[in-house]
Parts: C-alpha cells; sequence; structure tokens
C-alpha cells in the first residue's frame, strides 16, 4: 500500500529525527500531504499529535496547533465503539483496526488506525486514516431502496398476471378449450419464471448485504428429500431419470433451521442433478449422520462440469457453457444462494465432476447449524453502529 | 346463508381488487374490497368482518398504519388480519406480525387457491 508507505517514511523521520545533515526530505512532502483527501492523523506511543494533514483539520475543525488525538476521537460521539481504546489496542497489539460507520456532522467516514514501526521494527506510534464514505453509503441506501421498491413494483402486475390466468385456468371465469388452455399454461409459466426471477434478484441483493434472516424450526431431514423427490416426479419421468435415495441411518438428527431455505438448497441441487443428467441416467441420493455433521450426496451421471468452470460454478449469475447449451432455462444464481444459505449455518458444500461422466455435489451441515434471527441482527446493527 | 363469512379487503390495485371480488364471492364468502386504509378502518367500523385481507402500499393510509390503528381499537382488535403484499421483505413481515397481524402472504409468490386455503384456515 503506497500510502501507507509514505507515511511509514514520514513518521520514521518524525519519530526518529535523524542528524539534520543526513536528513533529506522527499521533495514536495508537504504538498503531498495537502493533496490527500483523505485526513491523516499520526500520532505517538503517548498519542501526542504529530502530524495532521489539511483533511484531517478541516474535518476537525481545528487547526494543528490545537489537535489532540484523543480530542479529535472524541468528535465521533455517535458512535459506541471506544475509539481510544481501540487506538490503545493497536498502540500495544500492533494489529491494525478498521472501524467504519462513523459520522461527523453530516458526513460518514471509516477509519483505519494502522500502527506505525520505527527503523528496529517496534512500534511507535499510529496512523490514523479517515476516509469520507458518506457518497456510498448514500449510493447504497438507494440501491437498497431501489431494489425493494423495483421488486414490489415488478411483483404487482406479474402477481396480478399469475392470478388471473389462474381464474382462466381453472375455469373460475368460464369454460377454457384445450387450445386456449395450452396457450394460457405457457403465458403462466413465463409468469412463473419472472416471478421466481425478480425473487431471486432479490434474495441475491439481500445476501451481498448480509440481510438474510432466519425463521429456524425442527426439520426432518428425510421428510423434505423424499418431499423435493415428489416434487420432482414430473420433470425426471419426462427425462427418464430415476432418483434414488439411500440412508444408512435411520437415525438422522432433526435439524433446528430455516426449513424453507433448507428445502430451497435440496430442491436446488436435486433439481441440477436431474435437469443435468443424461436421459434413462441415475441420480443418486445418500444422507449419513456422523461425526455430529449432517452428509448428503448428490450424484448424477450427466453432462458435468467443465473444468475451465469448475472455480466459477458457485458465482452469481454463471452458468457452465454446457449446461446453458443443454438447458437454456436457469438464471445461474441457485448455487450461489444455495451456497451463501449453506455457508451461514456453518456447512459446507463442494463438488467432484468430470465434464461428460457426472457430478457429485456434497453438502455438510452441522448438527445445529447456526441461524441467524432478525431481532437479533437488528440489535447487534445498533450496537455496532 | 346467513352464515357466510364476511371478508373485508384493503386493496388499492384494481386488478388484485377485481381478481378478490371474484375469487372469494366464487369460495362462497361475502367480500368487500376498499382501495385505502381509512376506508377499511370506516368499513370495519360500520361492519364487522370476520377477517381482513390487508395490502401494505396503499394510499392515504397504508397498510401498517392501518393495522396499528385496527389494533389500538377495542373494538376491533380481535379481528383477525391477514397482510397480503408484494413487499415481502422480511423487516416487512416482522413488522406486520409484531402489530399483530397473524400471517403476511406475499401475492406473487403464491396461488390465489393458496390464499383462499390460508383465509379458510383463519377462519375455522
Amino acid at each position: 500500500m503506497p500510502l501507507a508507505h509514505l507515511y511509514h517514511k514520514v513518521v520514521k523521520k518524525l519519530v526518529q529525527p535523524p542528524a539534520p545533515s543526513v536528513f533529506h526530505p522527499l521533495p514536495g512532502m508537504e504538498d503531498v500531504l495537502k493533496s490527500i483527501t483523505n485526513g491523516l492523523l499520526v500520532c505517538d506511543l503517548e498519542k501526542r499529535v504529530l502530524l495532521t494533514n489539511p483533511a484531517l483539520e478541516e474535518m476537525a475543525d481545528l487547526p494543528h496547533n490545537k489537535m489532540t488525538t484523543s480530542g479529535f476521537l472524541k468528535l465521533f460521539e455517535c458512535t459506541l465503539v471506544n475509539l481510544d481504546k481501540r487506538l490503545d489496542e493497536v498502540l500495544s497489539s500492533g494489529v491494525a483496526a478498521y472501524i467504519e460507520d462513523l459520522c461527523l456532522g453530516k458526513f460518514i467516514y471509516e477509519m483505519f488506525i494502522n500502527p506505525v514501526r520505527s527503523f528496529g521494527g517496534e512500534i511507535a506510534g499510529a496512523a490514523l486514516v479517515l476516509h469520507d464514505v458518506t457518497n456510498i453509503k448514500e449510493i447504497d441506501r438507494v440501491k437498497t431502496e431501489f431494489l425493494s421498491i423495483a421488486a414490489h413494483q415488478l411483483r404487482t402486475p406479474l402477481g396480478s398476471m399469475r392470478w388471473n390466468v389462474e381464474l382462466l385456468l381453472t375455469g373460475d371465469i368460464g369454460e377454457v378449450s384445450k387450445d386456449v388452455r395450452d396457450v394460457l399454461m405457457q403465458v403462466y409459466q413465463g409468469t412463473q419464471r419472472m416471478i421466481v426471477l425478480v425473487g431471486e434478484l432479490l434474495l441475491v441483493s439481500r445476501i451481498e448485504q448480509s440481510r438474510v434472516f432466519d425463521q429456524p424450526s425442527e426439520v426432518n431431514v428425510l421428510v423434505v428429500i423424499k418431499d423435493v423427490m415428489k416434487e420432482l416426479e414430473f420433470s425426471s419421468q419426462e427425462k427418464a431419470v430415476s432418483v434414488e435415495l439411500k440412508t444408512d441411518n435411520k437415525s438422522l438428527p432433526t435439524l433446528y433451521i430455516d426449513s424453507q431455505r433448507f428445502r430451497d438448497v435440496i430442491q436446488n441441487l436435486l433439481s441440477n442433478a436431474v435437469k443435468y443428467n443424461q436421459p434413462g441416467k441415475k441420480v443418486r441420493v445418500t444422507v449419513r449422520h456422523q461425526d455430529k455433521q449432517v452428509l448428503l450426496e448428490v450424484e448424477d451421471q450427466g453432462i458435468g462440469i467443465p473444468k475451465k468452470d469448475q472455480g466459477k460454478i458457485f458465482s452469481k449469475f454463471f452458468r457452465a457453457d454446457n449446461a446453458a447449451k443443454s438447458q437454456t432455462e436457469g438464471n445461474g444464481l441457485g448455487l450461489f444462494i444455495a451456497k451463501s444459505y449453506v455457508e451461514s449455518w456453518g456447512g459446507k458444500v463442494w463438488f467432484d465432476s468430470r465434464e461428460g461422466q457426472g457430478t457429485v455435489f456434497y453438502l455438510r451441515l452441522p448438527e445445529k447449524p447456526i441461524n441467524h434471527i432478525l431481532d437479533k441482527n437488528l440489535v447487534k446493527e445498533k450496537t455496532d453502529g | 346463508m346467513a352464515d357466510k363469512k364476511y371478508i373485508l379487503v384493503g386493496e388499492d390495485d384494481k386488478f388484485y381488487a377485481n381478481i378478490y371480488k371474484i375469487k372469494l364471492a366464487k369460495e362462497g364468502f361475502d367480500v368487500e374490497v376498499v382501495g385505502d386504509g381509512e376506508q377499511v378502518l370506516t368499513s370495519a367500523r360500520q361492519k364487522k368482518p370476520d377477517l381482513i385481507l390487508l395490502d401494505l402500499i396503499m394510499p392515504v393510509k397504508d397498510g401498517f398504519e392501518t393495522l396499528k390503528e385496527l389494533k389500538a381499537d377495542p373494538k376491533l382488535k380481535d379481528i383477525k388480519v391477514v397482510v397480503s403484499s408484494n413487499l415481502g421483505q422480511e423487516e416487512d413481515i416482522k413488522k406486520t406480525v409484531q402489530l399483530g397481524a397473524v400471517d403476511y402472504l406475499t401475492k406473487a409468490n403464491l396461488s390465489i387457491q393458496e390464499v383462499v386455503d390460508k383465509i379458510r384456515g383463519y377462519l375455522k
């Protein structure tokens, strides 16, 4: 980090000033410091201010000679983080600290507290760097709000289209001929796909903002798997793919987990295995309970994931070339969402695959998954703020 | 037909309003659909419904505010309120449940039949 390097040089000279004869200031150092738009304050081990730049003086609305480190840190009164203490920790441990969401007036800052080391390597002080993130925060807030509104606005017409088509399909409006029904069915499926896509886009944005919360309940793993298998019966029969369930352990634990999301994960893995299988082949599902973990394997004999795509298969919107060719449907979000869920529960999902031969997806979940509950998170946000 | 259950719907989108009218009547309910929260309160005071189906984004008075006032009114607080909206964010769901709604339905994610089945479940 060039900036850190620069501070290092500056402070090195300030903390251990060599004899004037060997002191060669970097050309234009003053100007460099002036030109930096991030606020900078460098202090020594006793927290005496060694250096401030104009950006920081402007932030604090104080001239350099009136600045004290503790006084400066006290300006950020809306945070619950004890900044003085964090600085002490950096000075004693030498480990850099990062504090976000600091507000001062109308502005929001993030602060880096970096230890500054002397020639010999011992900690000589700290450099506080303040970065104005007001605009980024605002953009973030607008983005979230936009997504929420966009999802609402998109869902509203999609939902009424769905229900109207349902009224027609169920004959609530009047009898419809088979030909009309076939066309309506296509409208219905198209609408459904759009609804799912809008929901998943919203979900991805929430995952990225770490705003996904669990509603856990007791879930029987086998029941969910069998349920999903049943739901996939139609598409697997259509593809002449048989799905087999094998479990060597009748005493699978019930998991305390968000049942809908757990089901979504299972549904994603199983439906992929059917979708990307070769016609007439098998999907083997194995569940085991061992070492306080639940292990699930979903093995297909399908198209496989090409080596070059294996690193990207969990990335959002990514679809392997052969998958996109064999199945035009699919938005590349399913595995991204599944992986995010599984990892938030403290589990892991991975795979082995050979192109043209098949894929095995593995899912490992702790007996007691971690649940993220909305209330707790709201409280947490406040205290972190 | 005195035992027909009476459902009051707060819904400002006329497409949804129309669907509710058709489907709920067809399923044997008495239905009244009004277009904002203020009318929901007025209507509920005039004739006490067995259940209120409430949208959230509505003009004049939104669903959150309406729900709050319903629950604050001793004469209305026992009426079951099912929120039916397309907002669907977890915070919104939590908020309406905390305000006293018995359920939160994201319209686009359910079939109209599923909505009817849920209403029937709450009327038992």
